[in-house]
């Protein structure tokens, strides 16, 4: 699927749930930005996707002036900038939206006061956030080539930070640091995730804490690449590791490995996460792979959509070519701590393709 | 300003007793305490990563991921709520005073309880911003079975406005990490594409210890400043840019217009810029400011951007004002973004703009693009 087939897609949904007119938001908040996922274009402040039955699709952005970088990534679309939102629907349907025949996605998401105007514009309008999500799942050639760049930059990051990282620096200052690296390096945003403990109990935000001898750093790195999120998960020992370190991370890589290796299209995502805690299971760790020590097994990647969902047992989607996720095992086991390890993959169609040149491995900086 | 979000935000925002005492959150809550309508049995504060003013103004909280709310009872106990799981409350405890930092799994339902054991029977002042989902309020009001949510933003919105000594101080100090982002960007504007410049610019302001940048520049030459989404568009002359840092809670903003060249577009901009910021005082009305700037612009067209020629800047890019049409006046004490812009073209654009605080005869300069 191209961003053309996306739209036709978009278009069949609108057909096939009788609406003429379907109005779409992004969703800042949860990072699914559906105007992004349709058009290419990633707001600075609030926009819209407006889908008419029989004409060309329009985008509107505000501010107003935002609109030469919304003409050159929402190819295809006429662009209109505006000041305000709701005022700039009402210009484009004077007669009022089509009563019974008006979808919308996310509205409920925008900003309170943008949404209450649009809101007496749109009436009960009929909500497709579950079924545009669907319809436009596929990711298109370019994104599996952002994500495969995605990943470039997450590994290139992954190696500064092995140079920069030293005990005294505070986790914050670090972050920041490979956040900028990564932005040189062409990424656009980052699900950036990194804090040290001698035992962790979870990955989290940064904080002013500083490294010391004996922490054990857990990275999670997710650069955007054009609008495309990619995910390596890392762990580093401050010093060198334990044997027990050492044993049980070679433990969390093959679970890894094992649930990487049970992808190919046709089978259930629950499989992926099953095979993981086989694995952890069969060492003795069967209570930590369920809640509240473990959710999930890895997650979609995408800014438009989070799709084929969470590598959980429960999770019945049919894997398909070109579905793009992140599978980190991410285990909490009580002799060591929270350890991270993940690779994005692409399935295939015959397998799964590992996006990441490098596999996880216990890495170690000077104490 | 709006400006591109972050997933996460990634930089250093810590309580910190040294730059922000406890004290000064203690004067915070009486005087929002005192603000409050004696029916109101408990507040509720709402912040997320894009907008957290409210809640950081009580209790330091910004969330680095999703959304966080302070539920403060009558007597000043504040609890507060923060996404993530239980084992991630030990770094989100890092981000205030308030000891009592609990995983927000479902906010309703925490609102919910907590008005039932600490709050009294009356009903709950809401004190939002701009940036709730809209879907949120409904769920809130629902899961209170009855008890009514009392939007009381618009009340408690003027304690953002007004800046205490220390709020004036730590705003200062932002401007001065703008000042050296906004020079690490004229040096390598010279030499590098704009996106290098404005890498190089989040980085010095990173090193001077601001929490957070957010920097848009010009996607062409000339162009509008716009967010920095795809790879390098390679070196850009003239060059617009905005530069916002954050310092311990406080934003400082600026537009700057960098060029080898002479541009009427420019020169006219700094005319309007020093016009505004001759006529700026205390008292002044935004359109005697509109007057001067429109006067030096002799004749060009103000830029989109420069339209709202002043904004409240503090815990928020742009405060929220009493008017609904944005600031209507300046007044003593607060902190400003005076901003000027003229526009021929697409590529033909300039933006400048200043930080200050009005006096009685007139403004104390924070930081200028006019240098």
């Amino acid at each position: 699927m191209d961003h053309g087939g996306r739209l036709q897609a978009a278009l069949q949904l609108m057909e096939r749930e009788g609406v003429d007119v379907m109005l779409v938001a992004p969703n800042e908040l949860n990072r699914v930005d559906s105007v992004f996922h349709l058009t290419g274009y990633r707001g600075v402040g609030e926009s819209l996707a407006v889908l008419r039955k029989g004409e060309k699709p329009l985008l509107i952005v505000t501010p107003e002036w935002e609109i030469e970088r919304a003409q050159a990534r929402a190819r295809g679309w006429d662009v209109r900038g505006a000041e305000d939102l709701a005022q700039a629907v009402s210009s484009v349907f004077p007669k009022g939206l089509p009563a019974g025949k008006t979808a919308t996605v996310n509205l409920g998401r925008l900003p309170a006061g943008i949404a209450k105007k649009l809101s007496s514009l749109v009436g009960n309008a009929k909500p497709l956030e579950k079924q545009l999500e669907r319809a436009l799942m596929p990711k298109t050639a370019e994104e599996i080539e952002n994500a495969r760049e995605a990943t470039a930059i997450a590994e290139k990051g992954f190696e500064r930070m092995l140079q920069v990282a030293k005990v005294g620096m505070a986790e914050c200052d670090l972050a920041v640091q490979m956040k900028l690296y990564m932005e040189a390096l062409g990424a656009d945003d980052n699900f950036w995730l990194m804090a040290a403990s001698p035992h962790n109990r979870a990955v989290q935000p940064s904080s002013g804490r500083k490294l010391e001898a004996g922490d054990i750093i857990l990275a999670e790195m997710t650069p955007t690449y054009k609008g495309q999120l990619a995910q390596i998960c890392r762990t580093v020992i401050v010093g060198p590791p334990s044997s027990v370190l050492s044993e049980k991370y070679a433990l969390v890589v093959r679970a890894m490995q094992a649930g990487i290796q049970t992808i190919k299209p046709g089978i259930p995502m629950g499989d992926v996460a099953k095979a993981i805690d086989k694995v952890l299971s069969a060492e003795g760790y069967a209570e930590f792979c369920v809640p509240p020590h473990i959710r999930r097994r890895g997650h979609g990647l995408g800014h438009g959509s989070n799709a084929p969902g969470d590598v959980a047992p429960a999770n019945e989607t049919i894997l398909q070519e070109d579905m793009v996720f992140v599978v980190h095992p991410n285990q909490y086991l009580p002799e060591t701590g929270y350890l991270l390890c993940g690779e994005p993959v692409r399935v295939t169609a015959t397998g799964v393709e590992q996006l990441s040149k490098k596999t996880a491995w216990l890495a170690s900086i000077p104490a | 300003m709006r400006v591109t979000q972050p997933a996460v935000l990634v930089g250093n925002y810590d309580w910190s007793e040294e730059l922000l005492p406890r004290a000064e959150y203690d004067a915070r809550l009486k005087q929002v305490l005192g603000k409050l309508d004696s029916s109101l049995s408990g507040l509720v504060i709402y912040g997320n990563k894009i907008d957290n003013a409210a809640l950081a103004y009580v209790s330091n909280f910004a969330p680095k991921i999703e959304s966080a709310m302070a539920l403060v009872t009558k007597d000043g106990k504040v609890r507060i709520h923060a996404a993530g799981s239980p084992q991630m409350m030990v770094n989100a405890k890092r981000l205030t005073w308030v000891e009592d930092v609990r995983p927000q799994r479902d906010a309703a339902k925490h609102i919910a309880e907590w008005a039932e054991e600490a709050a009294g029977q009356g009903p709950l002042g809401f004190w939002t911003t701009d940036a709730i989902p809209a879907d949120l309020q409904p769920r809130f009001e629902a899961a209170l079975n009855g008890r009514k949510l009392v939007d009381v933003s618009a009340t408690l919105n003027a304690l953002l406005r007004e800046k205490s000594p220390l709020a004036l101080k730590l705003s200062r100090d932002a401007c001065g990490v703008l000042a050296k982002s906004v020079e690490a960007m004229k040096d390598r504007f010279n030499g590098e594409s704009g996106r290098e410049a404005a890498t190089a610019a989040a980085r010095v302001a990173a090193d001077a210890g601001a929490q957070d940048s957010r920097i848009l520049i010009s996607l062409s030459k000339g162009g509008t400043p716009t967010a920095i989404d795809y790879p390098d568009g390679g070196k850009l002359d003239p060059l617009l840019s905005y530069v916002a840092v954050r310092y311990a809670g406080y934003w400082a903003e600026g537009f700057v217009t960098l060029t080898s060249m002479t541009h009427e577009t420019v020169t006219r901009t700094q005319d309007a810029l020093k016009a505004m910021l001759a006529t700026a005082k205390a008292g002044t009305t935004v359109s005697a400011l509109r007057d001067a700037a429109q006067s030096a612009l002799s004749g060009l067209a103000v830029h989109p951007a420069a339209r709202k020629v002043a904004v409240g800047v503090g815990l928020m890019l742009e405060e929220s004002e009493a008017e609904p049409g944005g600031v209507a006046k300046l007044e003593a004490g607060r902190i400003y973004s005076l901003r000027a812009g003229a526009t021929k073209s697409a590529s033909d654009n300039a933006l400048l703009s200043a930080m200050v605080v009005p006096k009685a005869d007139g403004v104390d300069v924070l930081w200028s693009a006019l240098g």
